[in-house]
């Protein structure tokens, strides 16, 4: 019978192991305000599999294991490893000696409760529901259903209940438990994550004296032979330039957002026999003699910038 | 008498010397090319500024050099 069930959890119950970890779904709450326990991964119970919507994470299916195995000792944390561990206590009841071993076992934990905890209408009921499974099928399930009952009721002073008892449920005394589990980032979608990417090109950090990186990975480290650095010294290349220098043709405020763009074009090619250089086609006039293209110098095995200007290509 | 670089068509040919070593070299100063040993000026037989000096052990930067007068 537990081969049966574990062999037929994946299929028959939807069981989707790839979303055992959350899967698709957001976390949008880390504590379920109806039964009052907390959701333990954060992720919604069948929230993993937006087709199917059941079982998304196999809680239901370990229910019903644990349920099978261990009977009223299983400790579900949430409501639906609580019904699969119904499933699977009747799924024991049904079976020849199994059954009968987990009745003994079950009302010996009933008589342990009584003596632990006093005779009370919580463990009174439990005792009952013990004594009736030993009816095969029907008396499993009335004792499925009034011990977790008897559980939510009894749950209700915090701490009533305790291993011992038998109980799952832990009070939740730490307050951080309540909070909303951390967000997941948001995938981008491609079209917008290339145009923050546009957006965000030729942005600057500072990495050290006379070097900065930029957004796109090129870094501008040093000082050129007149004591520029060498942002100042890419610079030269625009309007109006110096005499003999080719200039881009546009602002001085878009030039490292060019050069990102250039530098992570796909388009970028190696300059034949000139190690670190290349010359990015732009698709578009980048230059005032015309120039479309950029060519970018740069130190041999770095991202660091020699020197970057418009040419004409091919 | 300056000369344009034949690797970038963009800068010019300085005269320079590398101050640890005293030996000559010329160098572009828009593109970092370099040509050192009394090679010709071409474009075959430049190399970068910063390799040629790491591997003399130095810094790699324009400080290492003394630029001759222009």
């Amino acid at each position: 019978m537990l081969v049966l069930f574990v062999a037929l959890a994946p299929q028959s119950w939807g069981y989707a192991p790839e979303c055992r970890f959350g899967g698709i779904v957001s976390p949008e709450s880390y504590f379920d305000p109806v039964w009052n326990f907390a959701n333990a991964s954060g992720y919604s119970f069948c929230g993993g599999d937006p087709i199917n919507r059941f079982d998304a994470d196999g809680r239901l299916a370990k229910g019903v294991v644990g349920g099978y195995v261990e009977g009223d000792f299983y400790q579900p944390q949430d409501v639906a490893q609580m019904a699969g561990q119904f499933v699977g206590q009747l799924g024991a009841g049904l079976t020849p000696y199994w059954g009968q071993a987990a009745d003994v076992r079950d009302t010996t934990a009933a008589v342990n409760a009584i003596r632990n905890e006093g005779l009370g209408w919580g463990t009174g009921l439990g005792m009952a529901a013990a004594v009736a499974a030993w009816v095969p099928g029907v008396g499993d399930a009335v004792k499925g259903i009034v011990k977790p009952v008897v559980r939510l009721i009894d749950d209700v002073p915090a701490g009533s209940f305790t291993p011992s008892s038998g109980s799952s449920f832990q009070p939740i005394t730490d307050p951080s438990r309540l909070l909303p589990a951390p967000q997941q980032p948001l995938a981008l979608l491609p079209e917008y994550a290339e145009s923050l990417a546009a957006k965000r090109a030729g942005t600057l950090t500072k990495i050290g004296e006379d070097a900065w990186q930029s957004s796109g990975g090129l870094k501008y480290v040093g000082l050129d032979k007149n004591g520029l650095n060498r942002i100042e010294h890419v610079l030269q290349h625009v309007a109006p330039g110096v005499p003999g220098k080719s200039v881009f043709n546009v602002p001085r405020n878009q030039i490292l957002g060019l050069l990102d763009e250039a530098y992570a074009s796909a388009a970028r090619v190696p300059v034949p026999g000139v190690p670190a250089a290349f010359i990015t086609p732009m698709g578009r006039t980048v230059g005032t003699a015309g120039e479309n293209a950029v060519r970018l110098i740069l130190r041999p095995g770095t991202s660091e910038v020699i020197s970057a200007y418009p040419v004409k290509f091919p | 008498m300056k000369t344009r670089c034949p690797r970038c068509n963009q800068g010019w040919v300085f005269s320079a010397r590398i101050r640890a070593t005293n030996e000559p070299v010329f160098v572009c100063e828009e593109c970092e090319a370099t040509w050192i040993g009394g090679k010709p000026i071409a474009f075959e037989t430049f190399v970068d500024m910063s390799t040629l000096l790491k591997a003399k052990g130095l810094p790699g930067k324009w400080s290492d050099l003394q630029v001759d007068e222009e």
